[in-house]
């Protein structure tokens, strides 16, 4: 009984623990992305697979790029600013994808999809991280997603 | 037999102190859970009410872009915006209007300024901030977003359609220039050849089909319309494109045009007829005035409509100009030209 109620509390423990932490990177990751993609007037490349993701937003009043990259095998998705040294933004990140859309809505007020990057106007993205808990991989999960407007493309 | 007492009152209390003990690490090890399952709670709800500010926020800068485009297709006066947002705003304190409050939302509220004139940028500048709370804690949450904007013509291209825009025959040309710039205009007037590359042809639906015309500019469609070059005859393009080969530049077409045009009401009900002077040099001499045709109006083979005033032209019916038979419209210096096409309801007409 003293075993199974201390194993129950260790694993909930951890996979607390291990949500706090997500949430709070996530937090971070999502402040961070949205600041930077408001303020871009334009995308630059953008390439999105099962195994790796790039996104490159350009803020030329500022003369300033940022880049966003995420590799399955390091589970990372790193951000990379003109003049800053490259920051990890998540880890453990198993998934990271993201879809560019028009300017324009259709008449249900969805807008159209567009794989042309000097076309894009709204960006949608969605990530997964997990985290280890008591040798299983299973149980800490944080799914977010996020639309953000390019506020200053023209 | 005292012994034999003895000794199970022993075990009873070690049975009593062992019972305690586990019942204290439970106790500890459940109120410890409890308690990260409220910070837990608490930190999603704090994450969400973050999240809240900003969308407040937003809504806060959609308003104030409202007001400031509360004259949007006031040709007259489309920057007028100052008497709106005084009557919603209040007077202004050290050239800021507001704080305006809106409390209506649900869980959150916003508080917005306006500042008309900011030194170094063309438009006004609109600040909101979003408030919100921690559920479980009442702590307050505050976000500010500040936008900086500038102004842009409700008519940004040489032509603006919202179904389709058709031209016919090889002489069209579409270009731009800039009156303000020596090097692009002739004393502030066109000069083909310091032309530029913005004359910029767009639909929101429908389809774009320019024949054999030579556009030095863009050429943009709304996602679902269609575009037409005439097998490949027409040019569009920048300056060395257009002059030197056929077909779209790369990057020179646009699937993402979009448009808000308000509707245009007949500007009056009757007014001067056109004149025709028989001299084919001049067949239609249009002074400055209101001129009116109730019905159809088709220029012929050689036709021209000199403009030489401050002139507004009414057509109720289709205007059709014969451009295969070298008819013009020449709006001389000095002269602009208003042209109303078609009536407020009533079959569609074309100008063509």
């Amino acid at each position: 009984m003293v075993t199974m109620v201390y194993l129950f509390g260790l694993r909930s423990f951890a996979a607390m623990s291990n949500y706090a932490e997500m949430d709070g990177k996530s937090r971070m990751a999502v402040d961070l992305m949205l600041r930077e993609i408001r303020s871009a007037d334009k995308v630059l490349s953008a390439s999105s697979s099962t195994n790796s993701g790039s996104l490159t937003v350009a803020n030329t009043a500022a003369a300033t790029t940022n880049t966003f990259t995420w590799a399955s095998d390091s589970g990372k998705l790193t951000w990379a600013k003109t003049g800053q040294a490259q920051r990890t933004l998540l880890t453990g990140c198993d998934n990271w994808s993201f879809t560019m859309y028009l300017r324009v809505p259709d008449a249900n007020g969805n807008f159209y999809t567009t794989p042309t990057p000097s076309l894009c106007k709204l960006i949608n993205m969605a990530w997964r991280c997990t985290r280890n808990n008591i040798l299983k991989k299973i149980n800490s999960e944080s799914v977010v997603t996020a639309e953000v407007v390019l506020r200053n493309k023209p | 037999m005292k012994v034999s007492v003895q000794i199970r009152r022993k075990q009873s209390g070690s049975v009593l102190v062992i019972s305690m003990l586990v019942a204290l690490i439970l106790g500890l090890t459940m109120g410890s859970y409890l308690y990260w399952v409220r910070a837990q709670n608490i930190q999603t709800a704090e994450s969400q009410a973050w999240n809240t500010a900003l969308v407040a926020a937003e809504s806060g800068i959609e308003e104030g872009m409202a007001q400031v485009n509360i004259s949007f297709g006031n040709v007259a006066s489309p920057t007028n915006y100052l008497n709106s947002l005084q009557a919603n705003f209040g007077a202004a304190v050290s050239g800021v209007y507001g704080p305006r409050a809106n409390t209506n939302l649900s869980g959150a509220r916003y508080s917005l300024i306006v500042q008309p004139t900011v030194a170094g940028y063309p438009g006004p500048m609109i600040t909101a901030t979003g408030y919100t709370a921690v559920p479980y804690m009442s702590r307050p949450i505050a976000r500010t977003v500040r936008v900086y904007t500038t102004t842009s013509p409700v008519f940004g291209n040489a032509m603006s359609a919202l179904l389709g825009v058709t031209t016919k025959g090889n002489k069209l040309t579409v270009d731009s220039y800039d009156s303000t710039d020596p090097n692009h205009s002739t004393n502030g007037m066109y000069n083909a050849a310091t032309r530029l590359a913005g004359g910029d042809i767009a639909s929101v639906a429908g389809a774009v089909s320019i024949a054999g015309a030579n556009i030095y500019g863009h050429l943009m469609t709304g996602p679902t319309g269609t575009y037409d070059i005439g097998n490949n005859q027409g040019s569009v393009g920048d300056l060395n494109w257009v002059n030197t080969q056929k077909g779209i530049e790369p990057g020179w077409y646009a699937n993402d045009f979009n448009m808000v045009a308000t509707d245009i009401i007949a500007p009056y009900a009757s007014g001067w007829s056109v004149p025709v002077n028989a001299n084919a040099t001049n067949t239609y001499p249009l002074t400055t005035g209101n001129y009116y045709v109730g019905g159809d109006f088709t220029m012929n083979q050689n036709e021209v409509m000199n403009v030489s005033g401050n002139v507004t032209l009414y057509v109720t019916g289709n205007f059709n100009m014969k451009s295969q038979n070298n008819c013009s419209i020449n709006i001389l210096p000095g002269g602009t030209l208003k042209l109303y096409v078609g009536k407020d309801t009533g079959p569609a007409v074309a100008a063509i």
